[in-house]
């Protein structure tokens, strides 16, 4: 029972990070209709900035502002000098020229920071532990990776919900045409966007600095996840990526915890533990395969 | 000289230079350019294989890798089974055997691809590309967790596939087999884009509505464009895991699926030959700027954005065209 | 009684709030040019999509040659004798002239998983496709990529394509639409030679068109047939005046 709420914990812990990765990405895919496979390198980008800053100056909140800003001001860099020549080409030449981002972009980082991972630490006062229910002892830093993405979350719900900004950008993710007949101005409001996407991709990288490793080309392994979500959420759809994030993050989190298990119970140990672990890595795709079988365009399908 | 003059004289051109390429390169004393051009003959042939695809099927397909994996994969369990003498799951006697092994790569990559295209042909544009990447993907963490056979480390051959009248071993008739099933795949695959099959398949991929309207079901010939493609893909890996005798889940990662198609187009998408050229002069372009800088990577990416961004058909298509 | 291709009763048809058609009836003659006329945005395209099973009708019948064909897909209705040419063009851009044309042949005989012969030199397209590509005026124009037409040449392709099925009922969304002073005198011409060979469904702006070409006309306004008749007897009639003066 502690077990399972402490895996749970982390199931949702994952969930918020692909959380903050695709909430950007949908909307550049449903408003610009733009594949963008160098999503992740804002990611790396945000935790590399923010391990060094961290190392520099000791100071947490510094790493964040230093990440965030990172993240965003690269993003917004690389969609005024390459992704604005994309939007009117074919999904084949996203992939490509997106392609070619990440190869710059890893190879930057081993350049700048070396082929070494670095490593970040958990501030002071994120350290430790804390008794949450009587025998269950969870991470601070851990905890606060979940209230910070859930005030993310909130905080988008308010932007698009409650500001004309965010009113402009729902409409452009339905229909387009419709906001540019209206007047807005439109390559603005994409680089806005883009950057914001961006932002919070770097913010989820720097958040999981202190978690795994920081080396080059960990963008891509999150970046995978991210579709996975956003395939299952629905293309352009905020609700979705809610959904589909936290679905992701307690599949994934609770097969690798559990499935070996289960299986030992009617084989074998070793062959369970091997069986049961391929399973479980395969586990979001089994889930994004059911939902596509079900309902192709995503649980929250945008209307085109 | 007209474009179709050209293109026939750049083709046999480009056949006559890998016939002699072996003899050439014993001449000037430099043998590693034959296992150098061997990587380029089947890295050509999954890329002939991927533009069959995108270039003919209009499919864009992020995850054309697995099905090189998978050929790959299939080579080296057998070899390993048989190696060990201890039959697969208790039954299937493993085998080195070519005539054996290769054919079923091809067959095994066949099925994988009519199960991913059937559920991935659900689907179209953004979709169609996350979802192949993420089966591939898929299938990569499943080799990965394939203990078995090396997990995360891959699996060694210790030596090539038997094939009768020919000595694999060496690596000249190595060279000179992958060249033959480059050209028997280059040839099958000129006669289906230009058969009736692939007439609808590039109307298909051109607009699916208008063929639909046209009373055709697009999709079902897409799925078999998809299962063409991963069939010649799943003989590319098994010639590769017997040219370097020795196979890896990073086969199947999604950047060598990137790669496959950054040489398709910087070849020149929907010309089957191109690919070829794409393929060479990627592989040369890595070994070349390797060897100035270990950083090659960080050339290789903008070139690859100016090229998408400016070089629309691709070499291929920069030397049959005029204007 | 007359002989009715086609007869449409009370189709409805809503696009969230907007309803394209509203108990929209109407019949169409054998071997007539019938007209389907209204203000932008009437759903006469929509009445296309409905008949061609492109979109599905909320509730209403529609028979075909007396069958009712309401519930088939689309390529079915093809097979019972609908044959359509788009109002967005949608010819096979990347194919050449003769590629789009074989296409259309082809689609017609049977099943196209044949991976080795050059689909060109097939029997039926050898002897169709000089004919198919005559009729529409292209002959000159066989090796072109499709999508290099001029807009007047797309339009004389798609028609051309749409012929080659000898379908009984020819749906034609705006033929004349973009194209010059002499493409329209071309593709009148081309129309009234069909006339005898199929019935034609047509839907279009240009009045003079309408009026010298069509035996009968439908007026749909707001997605509502609100008048059929001879051109004579819609030209006087006082409802029909009102909706487009009262549109204009
Ligand atoms: N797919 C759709 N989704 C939502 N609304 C639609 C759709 N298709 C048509 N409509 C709406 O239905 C109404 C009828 O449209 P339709 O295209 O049939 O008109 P039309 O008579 O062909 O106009 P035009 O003369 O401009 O071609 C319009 O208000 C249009 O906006
Ligand atoms: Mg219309």
């Amino acid at each position: 029972m502690i077990l399972l709420v402490e895996q749970l914990l982390n199931g949702l812990q994952l969930g918020i990070t692909l959380f903050l990765m695709s909430a950007g990405l949908t909307l550049v895919f449903g408003i610009m209709q733009v594949i963008n496979l160098a999503h992740g390198s804002f990611y790396m980008i945000g935790a590399y900035v923010g391990a060094t800053v961290a190392a520099a100056t000791g100071s947490f909140i510094l790493a964040l502002a230093g990440a965030l800003g990172a993240a965003g001001v690269a993003g917004m860099a690389v969609e005024i000098l390459v992704l604005r020549q994309l939007y009117k080409r074919d999904h084949l030449d996203q992939v490509l020229a997106t392609f070619g981002l990440i190869f710059f972009f890893n190879e930057m980082t081993r350049i700048i920071w070396g082929k070494q991972p670095l490593f970040m630490d958990i501030p002071t006062w994120l350290k430790g532990n804390i008794e949450l229910l009587p025998g269950l002892i969870y991470p601070v830093y851990r905890l606060a990776v979940i209230v910070v993405g859930a005030v993310v979350a909130l905080l988008l719900w308010y932007l698009f919900s409650r500001t004309r900004l965010g009113m402009q950008i729902r409409a452009g993710a339905s229909n387009r045409d419709m906001v540019s007949a209206l007047g807005v101005n439109i390559k603005l409001l994409y680089t806005l966007v883009f950057g914001l996407g961006t932002l919070l991709a770097g913010l989820a990288g720097v958040m999981a600095g202190p978690i795994f490793a920081v080396e080059s080309g960990m963008g891509e392994s999150i970046l995978i996840l991210t579709f996975v979500v956003i395939v299952i959420g629905g293309i352009g759809s905020v609700r979705g990526a809610v959904v589909g994030a936290l679905l992701v993050g307690l599949v994934d989190t609770l097969g690798r915890a559990f499935l070996p298990t289960l299986f030992r119970t009617f084989l074998s140990s070793s062959y369970a533990d091997s069986v049961g672990a391929s399973l479980a890595s395969m586990s979001i795709y089994i889930v994004m395969a059911a939902v596509l079988i079900w309902k192709p365009r995503g649980l929250f399908p945008s209307h085109h | 000289m007209a474009g179709g003059v050209r293109k026939t004289v750049l083709i046999a051109g480009g056949g006559l230079f890998f016939c002699l390429l072996p003899w050439a390169a014993h001449y000037f004393g430099e043998q590693y350019l034959v296992s150098l051009f061997t990587r380029i003959l089947i890295y050509s042939l999954a890329a002939v294989s991927l533009d069959l695809l995108i270039g003919y099927g209009g499919l864009i397909s992020l995850g054309h890798a697995a099905f090189v994996g998978i050929g790959g994969y299939v080579t080296a369990i057998f070899f390993q089974h048989s190696f060990e003498a201890e039959p697969l799951a208790g039954i299937i006697p493993g085998s080195e055997n070519a005539l054996l092994v290769w054919p079923l790569a091809v067959i095994v990559a066949a099925a994988f691809a009519f199960l991913i295209g059937s559920l991935s042909l659900r689907t179209s544009g953004m979709h169609f590309i996350m979802i192949t990447l993420a089966f591939a993907q898929m299938l990569y963490y499943f080799a990965v967790g394939l203990e078995k056979y090396g997990g995360d480390d891959g699996l060694s051959l210790y030596s090539r596939n038997q094939l009768v009248g020919m000595d694999l071993a060496n690596d000249v008739h190595f060279y000179f087999v992958c060249l033959f099933f480059l050209s028997l795949f280059l040839l099958i695959s000129d006669r289906l884009v230009k058969s009736r099959f692939g007439l609808v398949l590039r109307g298909a991929a051109s607009s699916s509505r208008r063929i639909h309207a046209l009373g055709i079901h697009g999709r079902r010939y897409k799925l078999i464009c998809f299962i063409i493609g991963g069939a010649g893909a799943g003989l590319a890996g098994a010639l590769l895991a017997n040219q370097t005798e020795y196979v890896s889940p990073g086969l199947l990662h999604w950047t060598m699926s990137g790669e496959l198609m950054v040489m398709v187009l910087l070849g020149g998408l929907g010309s089957l030959f191109g690919p070829v050229l794409g393929a060479a002069v990627y592989l040369l372009l890595e070994e070349t700027l390797a060897m100035y800088t270990e950083h090659w990577m960080v050339y290789l990416g903008p070139i690859l954005i100016v090229v998408v961004l400016f070089a629309k058909r691709g070499l291929f298509g920069l030397l049959t065209h005029r204007d | 009684m007359a002989d009715y291709i086609l007869q449409v009763k009370n189709l409805c048809k809503s696009f969230g709030a907007v309803e394209a058609s509203r108990d929209l009836s109407f019949a169409v003659q054998r071997g007539h040019i019938h007209a389907l006329i209204g203000p932008n945005g009437a759903g006469k395209t929509t009445v296309l999509n409905l008949l061609s099973g492109e979109l599905q009708a909320d509730s209403g019948t529609i028979f075909l040659n007396a069958k009712k064909i309401n519930k088939l897909p689309v390529h079915q209705r093809v097979s019972a004798g609908l044959g359509r040419s788009f109002q967005i063009t949608s010819i096979f851009e990347s194919l050449s002239v003769s590629e789009n044309m074989a296409l259309a042949i082809l689609a017609g005989e049977g099943h196209n998983f044949r991976f080795w012969r050059n689909a060109m030199t097939v029997g039926v397209v050898k002897r169709e496709l000089a004919g198919a590509l005559a009729r529409v005026d292209l002959s000159d124009r066989e090796e072109q990529l499709a999508g290099n037409l001029s807009h007047g040449e797309k339009r004389q392709l798609e028609v051309g394509m749409a012929l080659v099925g000898k379908p009984q009922l020819l749906l034609l969304d705006e033929p004349m639409a973009g194209q010059g002073a002499g493409g329209t005198v071309e593709l009148k011409k081309l129309i009234l030679g069909l006339k005898g060979q199929t019935t034609i469904l047509l839907v279009e702006h240009d009045m003079d068109v309408v009026f010298s070409l069509a035996d009968r006309i439908s007026v749909i306004v707001y997605g509502h047939c609100i008048a059929s008749g001879s051109p004579e007897q819609i030209r006087t009639n006082p409802e029909v005046q009102m909706a487009y003066l009262g549109e204009q």
